[in-house]
């Protein structure tokens, strides 16, 4: 039959061609990475980037999928009791917990759906629990590495600002509980190797060891609590610069705190203190500069003190308001990606800037100290900064768990780089964090004599006791 | 008629066509992925198989739960894409740094991710959601290790090593035909140097580790000995050996009371008992004490082999009760039983467990013995180890087990009730004096021994006054 003949090739053509796109589109039902993922990166808080370009699509590993699902068929047709392993919150949080773990970051964290959803709240500037910003800093011990528990900042009008909370402060205990901040048995291993330790030495290091695991109480939980308790009383272990300080007992509440606080110094100089970098935060800045420059401030003291870091795009739009559209950082990404940050927005006016700074001021407020110092010329008076210049991103798990990963690190224009030793000011003035905004800020009039005498700015500088090359925290 | 032959041979031939266009298009990321190099497109075409059935049997969603893979596949990629590894994390497990530059930029080059030891953490978490501290991911090293241990035997010199109170490193006992004994090796030599590479403050781990080596290669070592001045040469080729599972000894020549004691239950370790027994039995012994303290378990079989030679037989040494609630009775090996009964006692502490239970379990509940010491571990669950592609396993509870009685002797998680408890309890000496000599001194600071070599005696008083049926 002609039919046949004359038909056949284009014939095959079509059911070839079929095939190969049914196939492919058959096995790209198993890679729900490259298309899920892209819609599940989304930025929480933090310093979500802003050029968040999914480049994925050939990232997956046929080793590794196969040993993941041949485990979770192990699981199904072995395990003495029966469970689903393919359909299993429990199962698939743990895995990404112990993944994220893995990296070694104690920056990068799985975030149960209580600590995702208290992180966004956080985000938009809604506060619970005791109103400062933690963070984990990691100190080096001869045996163990200990993790603890740090107040980056008491947020104005908290219970931890009246509870006296300064940057720096660490929380050792919560309720008379002991804050794992380490292995407790740590020790007990490194005395288990050792020839020379008598019985008696290792039976005490492993019965204190055993009786601090028995009142402890885990990090994720603690911090957890502090961030989320709306009621109750809590009563605080802390430790200032290796000191015990007397307990604080504090009642944790949920309040909205102040953005941005703002008002004239004198006829020609005014004075912006950012609390908090939320979403809301660059349209308050907005007004209360255009409100300064209306009045008449040709120079403006810009206090970064006690201000943790927030959202980056919120914080370009700050830079936005004071240098327009320029760049005053940048973010090393993964795959040696670099992305600069620049400003959003139109500048308000032209102000000359002076910037306060402390050990307060972390993440994106420092990012801000660093990249107005270059951009703007802005002199820094006060104490060296926090020191966390990492890209953090919150990713978002479908059921509302979450994790979030260092994705960046953020360096000054001109590529210094503040991690771990902070910004450092050019003008030193000790003073302790819980005296900002109160009577005697010997900062805040430094900060005045320069901003009202630019021609001196240099010598005041320098004043004796401002050793501006001494590192405050060293 | 003439027409329709063509026309089928046209259908088939499509098909043909389409199912070959099917797998070159189903396998074709697998491919891409691969690099084309020719070892991964092999792997990629191997894996058509496996790949189709996991897409058969792709699990239906569940509302309101994660998919396990899904959001292990998710979370990967967005690690390998976006993580950015603070300097600190550098000397960790899983950052690893490439030897190639793929941006060419040296000041911005950085440590790729091993995806494999990520994907071997999701793992671990997996299975770490299970709650079940005996079920786990065993990666190719801790297979390996394990497999070494149930089989009984390692590539070595066979020499038992040991620390001194200076540190150093001395063999403790040259296993009886090893490599190393038959170098002329001897009983508390000092190793200085391994390979040409000093010992001095390393772990004994580390020094096991740089003996240890591939079968028929050497390995060198300069050894101090004794009063000799000059340090001591040796060059001795890695073979074979077997570990020593047991230990025997007599510890009452006069009673004729033999020690028996077992270290873990693997392959060799009948045999190894066997010719234990035979050892004692030539130095008359009359009754026994077999000794499980600090015995972890071992291998089902072997525990079932050795229940087998101390209870009377037409009995279950263990009942093992599988997923869903089926029994199976593992019955005693009568051909096991080729030595004499003596009095028994066994010795057990609370890290006797799981194996060294069902042999205790057994004795107990069959009255063929006395059970000294403390109450055990607690462990009445069996694993069992599958292995997986890439010499990894993954080790996982999959039957519970009871004794002859039929008791569950798994400690509970809450009321911490369970293990198996000592007819007659004796605590182990709290404090033992530093410089106490194992070998010599092995009933002087040893009160579970003492009450074991007390009790066998009395059972021989009355076996010798002919109170024999009492006591079985």
């Amino acid at each position: 039959m002609n039919f046949s003949k004359r038909y056949i090739w284009p014939l095959a053509a079509v059911i070839a061609g079929g095939a190969l796109c049914a196939g492919n589109f058959a096995s790209s039902s198993l890679h729900v990475s490259a298309a899920r993922t892209s819609q599940a990166v989304e930025p929480l808080t933090l310093y979500a980037s802003a050029s968040a370009d999914a480049t994925m699509g050939l990232d997956y590993d046929l080793d590794s999928l196969q040993l993941v699902w041949k485990v979770l068929n192990i699981v199904k047709d072995y395990y003495v009791d029966e469970i689903d392993p393919y359909n299993n919150s429990k199962m698939a949080h743990s895995a990404v917990k112990y993944m994220v773990a893995s990296l070694g970051d104690s920056n990068s964290q799985f975030l149960d759906k209580d600590a995702s959803t208290t992180l966004s709240e956080m985000a938009q500037g809604r506060f619970s629990g005791i109103g400062a910003v933690l963070k984990i800093r990691e100190r080096k011990e001869p045996n163990f590495t200990d993790q603890q528990l740090t107040v980056v900042a008491a947020l104005p009008g908290s219970p931890a600002e009246r509870a006296g909370l300064q940057p720096g402060d660490v929380i050792e205990e919560v309720d008379d509980k002991w804050i794992m901040s380490h292995d407790p048995f740590s020790d007990v291993y490194k005395l288990s190797k050792d020839y020379k330790a008598t019985y008696q030495q290792k039976k005490h290091a492993f019965d204190s060891a055993k009786e601090l695991q028995e009142r402890s109480v885990s990090l994720d939980v603690v911090s957890q609590k502090l961030m989320s308790a709306k009621e109750g009383e809590l009563k605080l272990k802390v430790s200032r610069n290796g000191k015990a300080l007397p307990p604080i007992k504090l009642t944790p509440g949920v309040f909205t705190p102040e953005l941005v606080q703002s008002k004239m110094l004198d006829n020609s100089v005014g004075y912006i203190r950012i609390v908090l970098t939320t979403p809301q935060t660059p349209a308050e800045f907005r007004k209360a500069l255009s409100a300064l420059v209306g009045k008449g401030a040709s120079s403006v003291v810009l206090d970064l003190r006690n201000s943790p870091g927030g959202q980056m795009v919120a914080s370009q739009e700050i830079a936005g308001a004071l240098i327009g559209p320029r760049q005053f950082a940048q973010v090393l990404h993964s795959r040696g990606r670099v992305d600069a940050l620049n400003g959003r927005g139109n500048p308000v006016g032209k102000v000359r800037l002076v910037g306060l700074v402390n050990l307060g001021t972390e993440g994106t407020s420092e990012v801000l100290a660093a990249g107005l110092r270059e951009a703007a010329g802005m002199k820094l008076i006060g104490d060296t900064t926090w020191g966390n210049g990492f890209e953090r991103t919150a990713f978002r798990l479908e059921d509302g768990s979450g994790y979030i990963l260092t994705t960046g690190k953020i360096v000054s224009p001109s590529k210094r780089d503040f991690n771990k030793v902070g910004v450092k000011p050019d003008a030193i003035v000790p003073m302790a964090a819980s005296r900002v905004g109160q009577a005697g800020d010997t900062q805040l009039e430094r900060a005045l004599a320069v901003a009202r005498r630019p021609a001196a700015e240099a010598a005041l500088l320098t004043i004796p006791g401002a050793t501006a090359d001494k590192d405050s925290r060293s | 008629m003439n027409q329709r032959r063509p026309f089928l041979t046209t259908v088939v031939q499509m098909l043909m066509l389409g199912l070959v266009f099917f797998v070159v298009g189903f396998s074709w990321r697998d491919v891409r992925a691969s690099g084309w190099n020719p070892a991964g497109v092999r792997t990629a075409l191997l894996a058509i198989p496996d790949r189709m059935q996991m897409l058969m049997e792709q699990p239906k969603p569940v509302e309101d739960k994660l998919r396990v893979r899904e959001t292990y596949q998710e979370v990967m990629s967005t690690i390998i894409d976006r993580f950015y590894p603070p300097a600190s994390t550098l000397a960790t497990m899983v950052v690893k740094t490439p030897t190639n530059s793929l941006a060419g930029d040296k000041a911005v080059q950085q440590p790729s991710l091993d995806r494999k030891q990520l994907t071997y953490m999701a793992v671990r978490g997996v299975l770490a959601a299970l709650d079940d501290p005996f079920t786990g991911f065993l990666d190719p090293s801790d297979y390996k290790k394990m497999r070494e241990e149930n089989d009984g035997n390692f590539v070595g010199i066979g020499a038992q090593l040991w620390t001194n109170k200076q540190g150093q490193v001395f063999v403790k006992e040259p296993l009886p035909g090893c490599p190393a004994i038959k170098a002329g090796i001897k009983k508390g030599d000092v190793i200085l140097k391994v390979d040409g590479q000093s010992v001095g403050g390393k772990d004994i781990d580390e020094v096991v580790k740089m003996i240890r080596g591939p079968e028929n290669t050497r390995v060198s070592l300069v050894i101090a000995r004794g009063k000799e001045l000059k340090p001591l040469n040796f060059s001795i080729k890695r073979q074979v050996v077997e570990y020593r599972m047991v230990e025997h000894e007599m510890v009452d020549k006069q009673d004729g009371i033999g020690w028996l004691l077992l270290r873990q239950f693997n392959s060799k370790a009948d045999e190894q008992m066997d010719q234990a027994l035979t050892d004692l039995e030539n130095h008359k012994m009359k009754a026994l004490i077999l000794d499980l303290r600090d015995n972890p378990g071992g291998l089902l079989e072997s525990a079932v082999e050795i229940g087998s030679r101390f209870i009377p037989k037409g009995g279950p040494v263990v009942i093992i009760k599988e997923r869903g609630g089926q029994t199976s009775k593992l019955e005693v090996d009568p051909t096991r039983q080729d030595h004499k009964q003596y009095p028994l006692v066994v010795l057990v502490n609370e890290m006797s467990a799981s194996a060294s239970e069902i042999v205790a379990g057994a004795i107990k509940d069959t009255h063929s013995g006395t059970l000294i010491g403390t109450t055990t571990f607690g462990k009445g669950r069996v694993q069992t180890i599958v292995p997986l592609p890439g010499d990894s396993a993954v080790r996982i509870t999959t039957a519970k087990y009871l004794t002859p009685d039929g008791h569950d002797i798994h400690k509970d998680r809450i009321t911490k009730k369970g293990g198996i408890h000592p007819d007659i309890e004796v605590k182990a000496l709290e404090d033992p004096p530093e410089d106490a000599d194992e070998n010599t001194d092995r009933l002087k600071y040893d009160p579970q021994m003492q009450k074991a070599v007390a009790v066998l005696k009395q059972k021989l008083a009355s076996v010798s006054s002919g109170k024999v049926q009492a006591m079985r």
